[in-house]
Parts: C-alpha cells; sequence; structure tokens
C-alpha cells in the first residue's frame, strides 16, 4: 500500500513543508508590515468594545447582535493577556488564519492527494479576500479554520468511518455553530452530500451524525434562548439590500481576486466565459490508460460546499436580505479544492499554464487591494479622526452617522469635541438604534446649532439615510470643509452658528 | 482490451430533465426577458439558441430510457446467414484479419462473401483480394459494373445470394467469436429488421485523430443508441450489422441514392413496419480514420448523407414512421446543421469587435448565471450518459468540424457533386493545414478583431466578454488545427514530450 499511486499522493513531503512553511512566513510578514497597521475598521470597533466588557455582560451584547459568541469570548480572554489593542486583537486573528495554510493542505491531500492540497493552500495564502479577514479583528479567520478542522474530520468519516473522526467533527461542528451563524449552511451541505451518496459512508454513520446532530442542537438551545430574549438582533441588523446574480459573480470574484476598484473587478466578472472554458477543459480522459478518469465522490462535497450556501443565501435574500460576502467565506477552502481538482485534471501544459496565471493575476490583486488607497474595504477612520483632532475645537461637534460608526471615532479620538449621532443613539438603552426620520432632522440639528459652533459629519457605512443628511445640512448650513479619507469615511464640515 | 465504459450510461431522469428544464429556461430568457441588442445579431443568436435547445431537448429524448428490455431472444435460432465483407480496395492483410475472424465465428449456417468492388473502384489489389478469397476458401462477388457505391455492391451480392439473413462487415471489421450468437437470436421476432452492434475502433489510441474519431463515437454508439431502442428507432451504421433479408427486400435494397445508405435505408425499413434492435455489446473492432484526410472525407460523407436526408426526405413526412422514431431520426440527421450553428456562434464575437454590435444588452449576470449553471448540467449530464468517456477533443472535434459540415449543407442546399472514397485503413502522410483553413482563417481576424476592438473601446467587460468566447472558440479549434498538421511536426512534439520525460524520470 505504502508505494502505490495513491498512497505516495496522500505523503507529505519535505517540499510540502518548505512550502507551506515559506506561505505561513509569507502571510505573516504581510500582515506585520501592512495588514495589522491599518485602521480601525467599524466591524473591528465593535468587537474590542463587546469584548472589552465583563462576560456575561458580553454574552447579551452578542445576543443583540447578529453574531455568535465564541470569538469574542476567546477574544475577551486574548485581551486579558495581551491588552484590548487593534493590533493585538488583529494578531489574535492572523494566528486562525496562519494555520489556515497548514489545515487546508491537509484537508486537500485528504480529499485528493498533497498536491491538490498544496495547491489550494497557495491560493489560500496569497487570496487577498482571506489576507484580508486574516488581519481583520472579527470571527471570520477563526470561522475559515473551523470549516476546513470540521470537513477533514468529515472526509476522514467518508474514509474510514471510526469513533476519533466522529468525536473531531462532534466537536468541530459545535465550535463552527458558535462561529458564526452561517456555518449552519456548511452543515447543511454535509447534510445534502451525506443523503446523496449514503453508500460512500460507513454504515453506521447516519447514527452517528443523528446524535452529534441531537448534541448540537441541545447545546445551542441556551444560545437561542438567550437571542429571542434579547430581541432577536432586530436592532443592531446592518442594512443589507437585496443580492442581483451580479452578486454571485462577484462573490467568486472576490474570493479568488479580494477587493478592487469598480473597473477592475467589472473587468475580472467579464472573464466569466472562461468558467465554461475549464468546465469543458474538464472532459478528458486519463491518458495513461485511455480509461476514464475516475471521479471521486467527495468532489461532489466540495462543489457542494463551495457553491450550494452562495445560491442558498441569495435566495434567501429575497425573503430577508442577508447576502454578505464575508458571511460566506467559509466556502472558500470548498472552491479552492475543487478548484484545485478541475486544475489536477487538466493535461500538465494547461494545469501550469492555468495554475500560473491564476497565482500571477492573485499575486496581483493581493498587491493591490493592500497597497491601493482607494480599495473599497478600507475604512480609514484613524486619518479622519487625526484631521478632527487638528480642526475641531470645543465649541464643535462631531456627528456620526450611521450612527454605530462611533464606536471606532471613539477609539481613535480623545479631543475634547462632543460627538453625537444621527439619529440619536444612546447605546447603553436596550431599546437599540432608533429608526431615522426625515422629519425630526431640522429639530435635533437644531438642538445642536444653539449649543456648537462648527459640525463636523462623518458620513459613512450609509444605512439609506446619509445622502438625506447631506443634503439637508447643504441646503440649510454653509459648508466649510469636506474629505474623503476613503472610499467610505467621507468628512463634511458645516458652519452651525456665527460668533 | 476494450474498454465498454462508453456502454453504461449513468444519466439519471431527474439530471436529464434538469437540463431540459434550464435549457428551456435559458432559451426563454434570451428570447423574452432580456433587452435585444441589434435585431440582426440577436436573429443570428437566436437562431443558434433555438437550435441548441432542440439538440439538448432530442438528446435528452434519446438518453432518457437507455436501459430497455431485451427483446424475444432465441438462443438455438440457427437459420442461414450470409456474411458480406465489403471490400473496396483496403490493404490486404487488413481484408484477411476480417476474413479469417468471420470464418471463426460459432454459428452453425452461414457462408462467408467478400464482396469485392476493387475492380470497379480502379483499385490496384482486386485480383490479390480474389486470390485471397480462394486461399481462405470463402467466395468472392467481384462486380463489374459500377453503380451505387457501397449500398450498389451489397445490392448486387443480394441478388446473387439467398441467405434469410445478411451480415455487413466492413473490411476492416474484425468481428468476435460470439458475433452472431449474440445477434442472431433476435431474429426469433419475424418483424425483427435488423440487429446492428458498435463500431468500435480498436485503434482509437494511435493517434489524436483517432482519438478525436473515436471519442465522438462512443457518445452515439452508447448513450444515444442504446436510446433509440425504446424509440424502435435504432438505425443502421454500415458494418457490424445483421440485416433481415425480407426486410431488405421490403426496402428495394440498401438505398443507392443516398450516400449514407444504411441511414436512409433504416429510415425505408423502419417506416415498412420492421422492427430494429441496438445490441450494445462490442462485437466487432474496426479502425478509425488515421490521418486527418481520411478524418476529413468520413465527416464530410456522413454530413452530406445526413443532411441529403433531412432535405430531400425528411423523416417528418415519411409515412409509416412513428412519431418517436420521426424525433429519433431528425435528431440524428440535424445534429451535422451543428456547423453552420458553431460558425454563427464564433462569428458572434467578431461582430462585436468589428463593428460593436451585441444581440442583447445585458447589465446583470443573470444571463450568464443560467447559462453557467444550464452548461455546467448540460457537460454533466453529457459525461454522465458516457459515462464519463466523452472527452474535450471529442468536443473540439465536433465544433471545429463546422467548416466540413458546412460545407456539406450547402453542396446538399445546391445538390452539387461531391465525389466520395471509402475511409483510408492505412495513415495517409501529408501536410492537411489546407482543410483546416477556416479554422486558422478564424484565430487569425480574431487576433486582428481583439487588437482593433481595444484599441477602439479599450479594454471594457463587453471587450472582456468577448474575447473570453473568441479565445473559447481559438482554444478548441486549435487542438483540430494541431491534428492537421505535418506528421513530422507531431512526431517532432512527442519525441520531444518523451526526451523531456526521460530526462525527468
Amino acid at each position: 500500500m505504502a508505494n502505490t499511486p495513491e498512497a505516495k499522493s496522500k505523503q507529505t513531503t519535505l517540499f510540502d513543508i518548505i512550502v507551506l512553511a515559506v506561505l505561513m512566513v509569507g502571510v505573516t510578514l504581510l500582515s506585520v508590515f501592512y495588514l495589522l497597521h491599518q485602521s480601525l475598521r467599524l466591524d473591528e470597533a465593535q468587537s474590542l468594545w463587546q469584548t472589552a466588557h465583563t462576560l456575561p455582560v458580553l454574552l447579551k451584547i452578542v445576543a443583540k447582535d447578529v453574531h455568535v459568541p465564541l470569538y469574542h469570548i476567546m477574544l475577551h480572554f486574548w485581551q486579558a493577556f495581551f491588552g484590548n489593542s487593534i493590533s493585538g486583537a488583529r494578531v489574535f486573528s492572523l494566528i486562525f488564519f496562519v494555520l489556515t495554510i497548514p489545515a487546508i493542505f491537509a484537508l486537500g491531500k485528504e480529499a485528493f492527494g498533497r498536491k491538490v492540497g498544496l495547491f489550494a493552500a497557495t491560493l489560500t495564502a496569497i487570496s487577498p479576500f482571506l489576507n484580508w479577514y486574516g488581519s481583520e479583528a472579527r470571527m471570520y479567520s477563526l470561522l475559515v479554520l473551523v470549516t476546513i478542522l470540521n470537513q477533514w474530520f468529515f472526509i476522514r468519516i467518508i474514509r474510514a468511518g471510526r469513533k476519533r473522526n466522529y468525536w473531531g467533527y462532534a466537536i468541530t461542528a459545535l465550535l463552527g455553530i458558535f462561529s458564526h451563524y452561517f456555518f449552519f449552511f456548511a452543515l447543511l451541505s454535509q447534510i445534502i452530500f451525506f443523503f446523496i451518496n449514503k453508500k460512500s459512508f460507513p454504515e453506521n454513520a447516519l447514527k452517528y451524525f443523528v446524535r452529534i446532530g441531537a448534541g448540537l442542537f441541545v447545546l445551542f438551545i441556551p444560545w437561542l434562548v438567550l437571542v429571542f430574549r434579547s430581541g432577536l438582533a432586530s436592532q443592531t441588523q446592518p442594512l443589507i439590500t437585496k443580492p442581483t446574480t451580479y452578486n454571485l459573480f462577484n462573490t467568486i470574484n472576490l474570493f479568488f481576486f479580494g477587493f478592487q476598484g469598480s473597473d477592475l473587478t467589472k473587468l475580472l466578472i467579464s472573464l466569466w466565459p472562461i468558467i465554461f472554458l475549464f468546465l469543458v477543459l474538464a472532459l478528458r480522459k486519463d491518458r495513461r490508460n485511455g480509461e476514464r478518469r475516475r471521479i471521486p465522490p467527495v468532489t461532489g462535497y466540495f462543489l457542494l460546499a463551495g457553491v450550494m450556501p452562495m445560491i442558498l443565501v441569495f435566495l434567501i435574500s429575497f425573503v430577508k436580505p442577508s447576502y454578505l460576502d464575508r458571511y460566506l467565506i467559509f466556502s472558500i477552502p470548498s472552491v479552492f479544492i475543487f478548484f484545485g481538482w478541475i486544475v489536477a485534471t487538466y493535461p500538465p501544459k494547461i494545469k501550469n499554464f492555468v495554475s500560473a496565471v491564476l497565482i500571477l493575476l492573485m499575486l496581483f490583486s493581493l498587491g493591490k487591494e493592500v497597497t491601493s488607497a482607494a480599495t473599497p474595504v478600507k475604512e480609514d477612520y484613524r486619518a479622519a479622526v487625526d484631521y478632527l483632532q487638528q480642526k475641531a475645537g470645543i465649541q464643535d461637534v462631531i456627528i456620526v452617522s450611521a450612527p454605530f460608526t462611533v464606536y471606532p471615532i471613539e477609539y481613535y479620538y480623545h479631543g475634547p469635541t462632543s460627538i453625537q449621532t444621527i439619529p440619536n443613539w444612546n447605546r447603553y438603552d436596550t431599546t437599540g438604534i432608533p429608526a431615522f426620520s426625515e422629519a425630526e432632522l431640522p429639530a435635533d440639528v437644531d438642538k445642536l446649532k444653539s449649543q456648537y459652533r462648527i459640525a463636523w459629519v462623518i458620513l459613512s457605512y450609509d444605512q439609506g439615510y446619509n445622502e438625506n443628511i447631506r443634503t439637508y445640512m447643504d441646503q440649510h448650513y454653509q459648508r466649510v470643509d469636506q474629505k474623503s479619507f476613503s472610499q467610505n469615511v467621507n468628512l463634511y464640515a458645516y458652519k452651525l452658528k456665527y460668533n | 482490451m476494450i474498454n465498454n465504459n462508453f456502454l453504461i450510461s449513468k444519466a439519471s431522469k431527474p439530471i436529464i430533465v434538469s437540463t431540459a428544464l434550464l435549457a428551456l429556461t435559458y432559451f426563454i430568457s434570451i428570447a423574452f426577458f432580456f433587452p435585444k441588442g441589434n435585431p440582426f445579431v440577436f436573429a443570428l443568436l437566436a437562431i443558434t439558441q433555438a437550435f441548441y435547445l432542440w439538440m439538448t431537448l432530442s438528446f435528452s429524448f434519446s438518453i432518457w430510457k437507455t436501459e430497455t428490455p431485451v427483446p424475444l431472444f432465441n438462443k438455438r435460432f440457427a437459420r442461414s446467414v450470409d456474411v458480406f465483407i465489403t471490400v473496396a480496395g483496403e490493404p490486404l492483410d487488413i481484408v484477411r484479419e476480417t476474413v479469417q475472424a468471420a470464418k471463426k465465428m460459432s454459428y452453425l449456417n452461414f457462408k462467408v462473401y467478400i464482396l469485392n468492388d476493387g475492380y470497379v473502384a480502379k483499385k490496384d489489389n482486386w485480383k490479390e483480394i480474389i486470390e485471397m478469397a480462394k486461399q481462405e476458401g470463402v467466395s468472392c462477388i467481384t462486380r463489374t459494373k459500377p453503380g451505387g457505391a457501397k449500398a450498389g455492391n451489397i445490392n448486387h451480392a443480394l441478388s446473387l445470394t439467398k441467405a434469410a439473413y445478411v451480415v455487413i462487415f466492413d473490411a476492416d471489421h474484425v468481428p468476435h467469436k460470439d458475433f452472431l450468437k449474440k445477434t442472431m437470436g433476435y431474429f426469433e421476432d419475424p418483424k425483427m429488421g435488423f440487429v446492428q452492434t458498435p463500431q468500435y475502433y480498436k485503434n482509437f489510441n494511435r493517434n489524436d485523430i483517432t482519438k478525436g474519431a473515436w471519442e465522438q463515437q462512443e457518445l452515439f454508439f452508447g448513450a444515444i443508441c442504446k436510446g433509440k431502442n425504446a424509440s424502435n428507432a435504432a438505425f443502421m451504421c454500415g458494418t457490424n450489422m445483421v440485416l433481415n433479408r425480407a426486410a431488405l427486400t421490403a426496402a428495394g435494397g440498401m438505398n443507392e441514392e443516398n450516400i449514407t445508405e444504411d441511414f436512409a435505408t433504416s429510415m425505408k425499413i423502419h417506416s415498412l413496419g420492421w422492427k430494429s434492435y441496438y445490441h450494445g455489446e462490442v462485437l466487432a473492432e474496426g479502425l478509425a480514420p488515421e490521418d486527418f484526410l481520411s478524418y476529413y472525407k468520413q465527416q464530410l460523407r456522413w454530413s452530406r448523407g445526413s443532411l441529403e436526408v433531412l432535405v430531400q426526405n425528411n423523416p417528418l413526412f415519411v409515412k409509416g414512421l412513428s412519431l418517436r422514431q420521426k424525433l429519433q431520426y431528425i435528431a440524428s440527421a440535424s445534429y451535422y446543421l451543428s456547423g453552420i450553428m458553431v460558425l454563427i456562434n464564433a462569428l458572434l464575437p467578431l461582430i462585436f469587435f468589428f463593428t460593436g454590435l451585441a444581440p442583447l444588452h445585458v447589465s446583470t449576470m443573470t444571463l450568464a448565471t443560467v447559462f453557467i449553471i444550464y452548461m455546467f448540467l448540460s457537460i454533466y449530464t453529457l459525461s454522465l450518459s458516457t459515462n464519463f468517456s466523452y472527452t474535450y477533443t471529442a468536443v473540439s472535434f465536433s465544433l471545429s468540424s463546422f467548416a466540413i459540415f458546412t460545407r456539406a449543407l450547402f453542396s446538399t442546399i445546391t445538390r452539387g457533386k461531391q465525389n466520395f472514397s471509402i475511409t483510408s485503413k492505412t495513415a495517409i502522410e501529408g501536410n492537411f493545414l489546407n482543410l483546416v483553413i477556416p479554422n486558422i482563417l478564424y484565430i487569425g481576424v480574431t487576433i486582428i478583431g481583439v487588437v482593433f476592438a481595444i484599441s477602439r473601446w479599450g479594454l471594457t467587460d463587453g471587450v472582456v466578454t468577448n474575447i473570453c468566447w473568441a479565445l473559447f472558440h481559438c482554444i478548441t479549434f486549435s487542438v483540430f488545427i494541431f491534428a492537421a498538421m505535418p506528421k513530422g511536426f507531431q512526431q517532432f512534439n512527442r519525441i520531444k514530450k518523451i526526451n523531456l520525460r526521460t530526462i525527468k524520470s
């Protein structure tokens, strides 16, 4: 067995270890020199704020949010040792991301052999999307790592059964459901695959899966109760618009090429017929013996796990908009491994060409995403606040909208100027963020008019009313300054009264 | 060792239905839901998509039921059989191998004939064939009056023989010992008109041409032919078949008017109420065309013959055929219309490059979403139906033959005369790039078009998408062009590959 081609393809070589080490070091260096030093972003500010509380309060806050608490609890304890800085929190995420590289190698190797594993690990390490979230103080890198580990155990169950694999699967599934609600889509892919390919599984697999499912359900109930009691996150849900089919393609595009300017994104998406070429190219026999190429059953699993969540969330979004690319990040390992398998079926020349072109394109995209100021997801609150530190005085007021963007601003701002939000939001009030009312806007601003000289309005994370605020202010007050700090963070200054 | 994978279709009914529904959805989306661009270009797109919809639906219909109940079969069936081996100048050793194998078939009551058409076809070895027949102890019928090509040769032999059943083998199709044992029993049913078996190419791994030729055959002789049984519409394929003389006589013998005499004759036999059966097991092994010229001629002959049936004797209007049979015949014959459709599809990006005219103005990716899912399912169904035997080379050969099929279509419409010779059984060496000029021309015009479009409109998303489409065609055609290159060039490449492998190992 040890000398069969199949066994050889499963043996990790020194070359693999060296490549993985290089990739892990590369990812770490990129983060250390670039990504860790970026301005705090809104979501990260929320993480820091939420995890700065005691554990019971933290749980209550997270229960009101749209997330599950595992990451927050872990970060809470991490901060106990390493402090509450954003860099420290980002390093926490980076650890998960760096571990993702050997993990996806192991998963790819387990499913299709070491070459596919190494290819998927390379794509992971140079993926602009994963690098971005790999250094963000959020739960996404944890989610990806847990998903990969869970899938590894899932594939091991198909291959060998064994109790320890079921245990590993159960534990990672438990971690997964407490990492992100969308992890349930990963489990759903496995359930569907199981029922389609029941024959591929060990005889007693259904019995074990039912037990694991029941266990997960029981363990998740207390959290659900807390969420229901907290109002089903009704006040903290971000504004998510209904997706279009463009989003589906953009998600795949993001997985490979990350956040680029709209022109480049459009260009990349317009390459879609290439997918068709890949599909047709995959039609081939094994040239060595003229026989049909065997398609391992797990191929279907990776296709399902890579695409189905995207399509399901897309469809669900027509009823309840919930399509956010980052929520689907757990699909990336499956997409990369499936893609790696397809490329592995090509003749060597085509395989090398496709791999080289893709890797070069991804490296270029990664470089551009990291270095370009125009990267759409960059939120330079730090620069905005630096500007305010210099310009805003004690007689001025800083107005923030959307209200929850007050977190990153407060993180950086230590000046004397008062900070208000529109709509006016008391974070410690259990009723959540009040709805925006265009009718009440004049009264809200009028209140400020009597007290302050200049209103520094920072508009970001548009929840559907930023433009109303800007238009109202433009029509009623003299604009004295304006500055854009990143694509989504804009500052406008209005003179409220004259001395 | 024969690889029988292609005979096992794994396409399930839900997959087939999904593919058909998606094809329909895609077509309806294009036809009715998207804002149309230039009317002329849109019409071109609509025509091609209507054709592909028909192809998908008819393919789904064909492979719907590939495993049908085995008809009445009597193991002890032993009525007389005349085995015809049609020869028209094929190399002696090839014919001898077939004759010797035919003689060894296990069956009680049969006689082997060589139908020697070498004399009328002005082939040098016709006398040697007669001599060889003597040596092998088989009868040789040599025509002296030409006419009707292979069909004429068979009809002539029919007039001189009298067994109740006739088996036809091409000169290069070597029957297995059990050929008759496994086919004759079906004639226990007196209404059985003919039984066809797969046309297997034992040399399929010889070179790119044989691979391309065989991999295309796999789909046809696998799921499609097996599926035709469900409609009693399996048709004769010229060799490896057994015919009921009564049915053939009722049909007026083999059709001498059409180049694909087997196809036309099958239709006639079916229209008279006879049954047919496709026995899905390789029982004879033949030779694929080994050189590009032979492949080209074979494809031209088949396409011209099928299109002639479609144009001059459309199955839709043939009395006596059931609706299912009509659909099956039209499905098979209309495949060759794909040539003009591929050409139109390939031209659409070029039209865009030079004129900026597009068939649709689609700003969202909805069309792409439907298209990709539809294509994915289609390719998956294709793979399943051939048990993953269908390959990219087969797709490439099929699409790249657009010029051959288009030429056949025009000559059919204009009733132009074309000389057809039988497929060569030995490789003809030479440079056949002149046969792929349309494909080369396409690549050339694409390069100019891309440069022109980028300089005129810049790298817009529309330009990029059309470049991708043109690139798809260029890559697909390049496999075909490579196959047409002089053998020396191909061998040089192969030797280079072997050397590299040796160095690596």
